[in-house]
């Protein structure tokens, strides 16, 4: 298939600067632009540098170099449509003033891993003081992700050993406690599947 | 620009389907039927029937006519599913040289991929007879839940049976192109697909024309069939254990239950009571063949499938947590597969996501109609004429890859839910002086040690320089391309050079047997 040269300069020019585009350029959008924009950006950019859209080109460098802007447009979308990753990328990009009013300076790439990675650890960290009890706390978080109540009532009890008093703690764990007994009740027929 | 057809390769039922003048087609045979079963009949000498035909064959040849092949294709002999269809199925399963399941009739042995190719060039004439012209692309869907094995062999059939297979596409994310084109939404949905053989469920994100798999799961041994068994089971323990042991030695016995159960299975979304006549299964006193008769209603029938309709919906529970979203963020429910026609599925689901199934969709038809649009939008990338009116399917890879490693543990190096095509790279290097080679186990599944999973096969790099251990490495990159299907290539990172890499312990077929196999001219085939 005849690749139309005008396409090729493009996912050539943008592979090559992959490094030095923020999310905000590889969307075409303005960096800062709202959550509201994001979407439709992505779909407009997802369709021009989806590999299938080269779908027949025997050139296997090409398809790498369109592989690798497509994760890079998907990775963006991934942060730029999560409002809580979007703001602390925005804070660290020097986008939008941060906490303290400052406009920060531009610290270079921040990846999506490094960001999600942050995210989770700020969300206990204000909750939960004891980092030893912040370990357990954060392993209950993801038993209850995966409705895994034993998980989070043994998770929680042992948060709760090196952090007595915490109201967040006791509160998930009455909450995690009630599901138990609630699955126990129900255990035969949780979706109330007619069978009679 | 030639055309490109889709076909719904399903475990009772296929269906072919062509975009002709901008509209897509379901492409009927002569008799008027547009979905075909899924059955193929050997008879002696070198016939071969397909579909109806071959259905209406099978009670005369239980043990030639083969059905649900479905189930069995990319499988291993000793899986447990390989193990419970030899107790079930009238034809016999052998062993083949890859530890794959074959099949034997007569004298001669055939392989899954075989039995599959024969329903696929079924579709591909029935398609060629009706446009008038040769065809040669094709998009075969799979359900969204098979596993790399499984993608391959039905590629392979593809191959036998003459097709140049542009792409193996999911079977909901299919169904959801069709359901959502030309509809401008902006929404998620859930399909839920219950087959003859497999059960999916996934969760996408329409934004107009892109259609985004968030994630998917499923059950590749739960489907309609799997309802006809437990209904087996129970007329079987109706009979006394002599009637049972002259039953289970039957080959036309069994297919006579299996046929009654299919029928009460139906009548009972109907009706609340329904007799079911086995005809001439057992013997009385005097030796003489009788017919067996039950009388089955809706209550007992739904309390012996309860729990196969409660683990479909255990896996939607995992499949919305994994997309983070609950049951009222689906905004649209699509049904998918002849199963879904049952009342008790119906008013399950209906309940489960709090809104009535979309109607005008139809269950059968609907996943042929998706890979012929998907067939469509490749061979006009293809030919350069893709524009902005052509659709976009971002699907994911339903389980995680990784390898083994010491201790036995899954190192997970791709994960489920991730977009595909997607590459991964590990860097490998050499752990005794002067070793010359590499062996890579890759596996699929969420398991957290690796013989829980599926083995993929060994991947051994070779033709290492000897040299002290741990100076020689290399680099993996593991890809997961836009069909699904694992790639695995290796690379010396200070030359660049291409490492040799191959690949053993794998149930598939090599390409060299592929070929082999191929159908060339016209078999006997019976229309």
């Amino acid at each position: 298939m005849a690749l139309d040269l005008r396409q090729r300069v493009e996912v050539e020019v943008v592979a090559g600067m992959l490094e030095d585009l923020d999310y905000y350029r590889i969307l075409k959008l303005k960096p800062g632009a709202p959550v509201g924009d994001v979407e439709r950006a992505f779909t407009d950019q997802s369709k021009a540098f989806h590999p299938d859209r080269f779908f027949g080109v025997r050139d296997p460098k090409f398809m790498r170099m369109v592989t690798a802007v497509f994760k890079r447009v998907q990775e963006s979308y991934q942060v730029l449509r999560d409002p809580e990753l979007k703001k602390m990328y925005d804070q660290k990009m020097g986008f939008r003033k941060g906490k303290d009013g400052k406009m920060a300076r531009k610290t270079g790439h921040v990846g999506k891993a490094d960001l999600e990675k942050e995210k989770a650890s700020l969300d206990s960290e204000d909750l939960v003081g004891d980092k030893r009890a912040r370990k357990y706390f954060d392993l209950a978080q993801i038993a209850m992700m995966n409705r895994d109540w034993n998980g989070v009532v043994m998770n929680l009890q042992f948060a709760m050993t090196y952090e007595k008093d915490n109201p967040v703690i006791e509160e998930q764990l009455a909450t995690a406690k009630a599901e138990l007994e609630k699955k126990k009740q129900q255990e035969i027929n949780p979706y109330k599947i007619k069978i009679v | 620009m030639p055309y490109a057809i889709g076909i719904d390769l399903g475990t009772s039922n296929s269906v072919v389907s062509v975009i002709h003048d901008g509209n897509p087609l379901v492409i009927a045979d002569e008799g008027g039927n547009r979905t075909h079963p899924s059955i193929v009949c050997f008879g002696h000498g070198q016939s071969v029937m397909v579909g109806d035909k071959a259905r209406d064959q099978m009670v005369f040849n239980p043990t030639g006519t083969i059905y649900s092949a479905k189930r069995l294709i990319g499988r291993t002999m000793g899986s447990e599913e390989v193990t419970l269809a030899k107790r079930v199925v009238p034809y016999e399963i052998v062993p083949g040289p890859h530890d794959d399941p074959r099949i034997q009739v007569h004298d001669r042995v055939y392989t899954l991929q075989e039995i599959s190719a024969h329903i696929l060039r079924w579709m591909k004439q029935l398609a060629e007879s009706y446009l008038g012209e040769e065809i040669e692309y094709a998009v075969i869907t799979v359900p969204a839940y098979f596993n790399d094995n499984q993608r391959q062999a039905t590629r392979d059939a593809g191959t036998i049976a003459g097709l140049e297979v542009l792409r193996i596409i999911n079977e909901p994310t299919a169904a959801a192109l069709a359901y959502g084109l030309g509809k401008a939404k902006n929404e998620y949905i859930a399909v839920y697909d219950l087959g003859g053989g497999t059960f999916d469920v996934s969760v996408l994100h329409i934004m107009g024309d892109v259609f985004e798999v968030v994630s998917t799961g499923g059950d590749t041994f739960l489907g309609g069939d799997d309802f006809d068994n437990v209904l087996m089971e129970y007329l079987l323990s109706q009979l006394d254990t002599d009637e049972r042991a002259g039953v289970s030695r039957s080959p036309s016995a069994r297919l006579k239950l299996k046929q009654a159960a299919e029928l009460a299975k139906r009548a009972l979304s109907e009706e609340e009571e329904t007799t079911i006549v086995v005809p001439g299964i057992v013997r009385d006193d005097r030796g003489v063949e009788q017919d067996y008769t039950s009388v089955l209603n809706r209550t007992q029938y739904n309390q012996l499938v309860f729990p196969l309709v409660k683990r479909t919906f255990e896996v939607c529970d995992e499949v919305l947590n994994a997309a983070k979203l609950h049951p009222r963020d689906i905004a649209a429910v699509v049904l998918v597969g002849g199963m879904t026609k049952s009342l008790i599925i119906q008013e399950a689901v209906e309940n489960y996501f709090n809104r009535i199934p979309e109607g005008g969709v139809n269950p059968d038809e609907v996943v042929a109609v998706g890979a012929a649009i998907q067939a469509g939008n490749l061979m006009s990338a293809m030919g350069g004429t893709a524009s902005g009116d052509n659709s976009l399917l971002i699907d994911v890879t339903p389980q995680s890859l990784g390898i083994i490693t010491v201790g036995g543990y899954m190192d997970t190096l791709i994960a489920r839910n991730t977009a595909i095509p997607v590459t991964e790279k590990k860097m490998f290097s050499t752990s005794v002086d002067d070793q010359t080679e590499v062996k890579i186990e890759v596996f699929q599944g969420e398991g957290r040690m690796a013989f829980d999973n599926e083995k993929l096969g060994e991947f051994i790099l070779e033709g290492l320089r000897p040299a002290p251990r741990g100076e020689v490495r290399i680099v993996v990159a593991f890809d997961i391309d836009a069909n699904g299907i694992v790639n695995v290539t290796a690379e010396d990172p200070d030359t660049g050079q291409e490492a040799s890499i191959r690949l053993e312990a794998s149930s598939g077929l090599t390409s060299d047997e592929v070929e082999d196999l191929r159908f060339d001219g016209e078999d006997d085939l019976e229309f």
